[in-house]
């Protein structure tokens, strides 16, 4: 018996040394090939470039609709007014845009992700391997997700752009598709987990196989379902700010905008609202998914 | 006309093993009566449970549940019918932890009402009162509401009661109802359990590993060692060293 238990050890033992063994070779192999291509580098000037980057960063725009010069004159080389500009206007202006934008980046991710929690729980139930559903449905949902989850909403928003026009249609349904399939591998993976003795007991005592799914499965799965929607969500927030430098509408449009102008300062403003977006979204989601899953 | 409840005859059974977890078995119930099955773990006695409501089916012999053959083939609504005469205390009681104990008690009124509207927990009131009187016979009534989750053993148990009495069964079949409760509780929810089948006339069989709940249950003892009967008739006679032996290689 003891016997036995040491081999077993030692089997356990001489795995990780492989895994781990297996690891190392895979990193030293990939510093490697960098290496040798030259890839291993930081530019010409990356502590100046950092340093500049960062005074850009750290005096944000929005600061200017309190300090902002109401006549700021921009003149040429001999002395000539060429137009005065209004700072606090100005500034004013961009974080109209700024909020609209930020609107229009939510609607795109709470309409993409409803889409995709309401197609994800449809292919959830066949992918599942707890329920047994014949082999064609379990491997074709989970083909379906694999292949949703491994394209970023990023390509998709490319590619819908060509077909739907550039536009909040695009983000939208970019996000649906590859959320679909997040939505999707979260779900059928609550339902694996799921204990169904509960639905077996109810089984023997006469009910029917909808009432058992209602009674039994659902109560189980709902909590869990709606926390992993508020998560995906959550993540569909970040996902859908970058999606508009693909021109499918939000703050990624902002974005591209002032990373192709080098508004440094605006980046900066637009940056600091998108932790505020995402960070004030995450707190209310995680205080309800606590309470949820209580 | 044949008046037992349950009847097994030569019933045989094997799972995994090569070693039958049932070997050769008869025994019979009539309506109104009651048996407790003791024997050491792995004895079988969860299985013949399993058997009677047709969760697992014999190689050999024959189940018969209220007069009518349990069988493999047998029509899917027959089945149904016959289960929802039978409130089956789990070992494990499988309640759903996050539904209300009413909720759970409800869920044996499903089999009786297959209505959509059951989907969405709507009951009929006759479902409401059959369900309420179930929580005041176990004495649960005023936990009704709680989630079954937030209740301690000895409330999860009742309410398991509860849920099979809600079924209006002719026949309860608890396993292990006493198991990780106290002395006191086990005591209560035996004597409970015991008041209940005599008061509402229904048959019983109970699984229970403790020589002082015999008498608190039934006066049939049915002893079963690996796959066997080893022992059916009165407890009376069963003193602490007999008892011993039930239990010895
Ligand atoms: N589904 C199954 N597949 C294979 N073997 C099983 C299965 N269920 C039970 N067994 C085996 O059948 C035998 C009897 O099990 P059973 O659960 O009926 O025993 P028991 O008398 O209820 O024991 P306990 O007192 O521990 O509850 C055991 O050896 C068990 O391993
Ligand atoms: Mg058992």
């Amino acid at each position: 018996m003891i016997q036995k238990k040491k081999s077993i050890l030692e089997k356990i033992k001489s795995r990780a040394f492989l895994v781990s063994g297996f690891y190392l070779f895979i990193l030293i192999l990939c510093t490697q090939s960098f290496y040798t291509q030259n890839d291993l580098n930081f530019g010409r000037r990356p502590l100046q470039n950092l340093a500049k980057t960062l005074r850009e960063l750290s005096r944000p725009s929005f600061v200017r609709i309190w300090n902002g010069n109401e006549h700021l004159e921009y003149k040429s080389d001999d002395g000539v007014v060429l137009r005065t500009e209004d700072q606090k206007e100005l500034e004013k202006t961009f974080l109209h845009s700024l909020l609209r934008s930020g609107w229009m980046t939510f609607k795109i991710a709470t309409l993409g992700s409803l889409i995709a929690a309401i197609l994800g729980f449809l292919l959830s139930w066949p992918a599942s391997k707890k329920l047994k559903f014949p082999k064609f449905f379990f491997w074709s949902s989970n083909i379906i997700i694999n292949f949703l989850r491994s394209i970023h909403s990023l390509v998709f928003g490319l590619l819908l752009v060509g077909i739907v026009g550039l536009g909040p249609m695009a983000g939208i349904l970019a996000l649906a598709l590859h959320s679909t399939g997040s939505y999707g591998k979260l779900f059928s993976e609550a339902i694996d987990s799921l204990d169904l003795v509960e639905a077996h007991a109810l089984r023997l005592s006469g009910a029917n196989r909808i009432q058992i799914f209602f009674h039994a499965i659902l109560p189980e799965l709902l909590p869990q379902f709606m926390s992993t929607h508020l998560y995906v969500w959550e993540f569909n927030m970040r996902d859908s700010a970058v999606l508009g430098l693909v021109g499918a509408g939000g703050l990624g449009l902002l974005l591209s905008d002032a990373v192709a102008l080098f508004q440094w300062q605006r980046l900066s403003t637009l940056l600091l609202f998108l932790f505020l977006l995402v960070s004030g979204f995450s707190y209310v989601s995680s205080k309800i998914r606590q309470e949820l899953l209580s | 006309m044949n008046k037992n409840i349950v009847s097994l005859k030569n019933v045989s059974l094997t799972l995994d093993s090569k070693k039958p977890v049932l070997n050769n078995i008869s025994l019979f119930l009539e309506a109104h009566h009651s048996l407790t099955l003791i024997g050491h773990n792995g004895a079988g006695k969860s299985s013949l449970l399993k058997l009677l409501v047709g969760d697992l089916h014999p190689d050999q012999g024959v189940v018969q549940l209220l007069g009518q053959n349990i069988s493999k083939e047998m029509d899917k609504d027959t089945l149904r019918k016959l289960r929802s005469q039978i409130g089956f205390i789990h070992q494990g009681l499988h309640l759903v932890g996050r539904k209300s104990v009413l909720e759970n008690v409800l869920m044996g009124r499903l089999a009786h009402n297959q209505s959509v509207k059951t989907w969405f927990n709507i009951f009929n009131s006759a479902d409401y009162d059959i369900a309420y009187e179930a929580l005041k016979d176990v004495k649960l009534q005023d936990k009704a509401m709680l989630r079954a989750d937030h209740l301690s053993g000895g409330e999860r148990q009742k309410t398991a009661i509860a849920r099979a009495l809600a079924q209006s069964p002719a026949l309860i079949l608890a396993d292990e109802p006493t198991a990780a409760l106290d002395p006191r509780a086990s005591h209560e929810v035996a004597g409970l359990l015991k008041n209940l089948v005599e008061e509402k006339h229904l048959a019983l069989i109970t699984v229970v590993h403790s020589l002082e709940l015999l008498d608190k249950i039934s006066e049939r003892l049915v002893v079963m060692k690996k796959g066997e009967i080893l022992f059916d008739g009165n407890q009376k006679n069963i003193t602490p060293d007999i008892f011993k032996t039930f239990y010895q290689e």
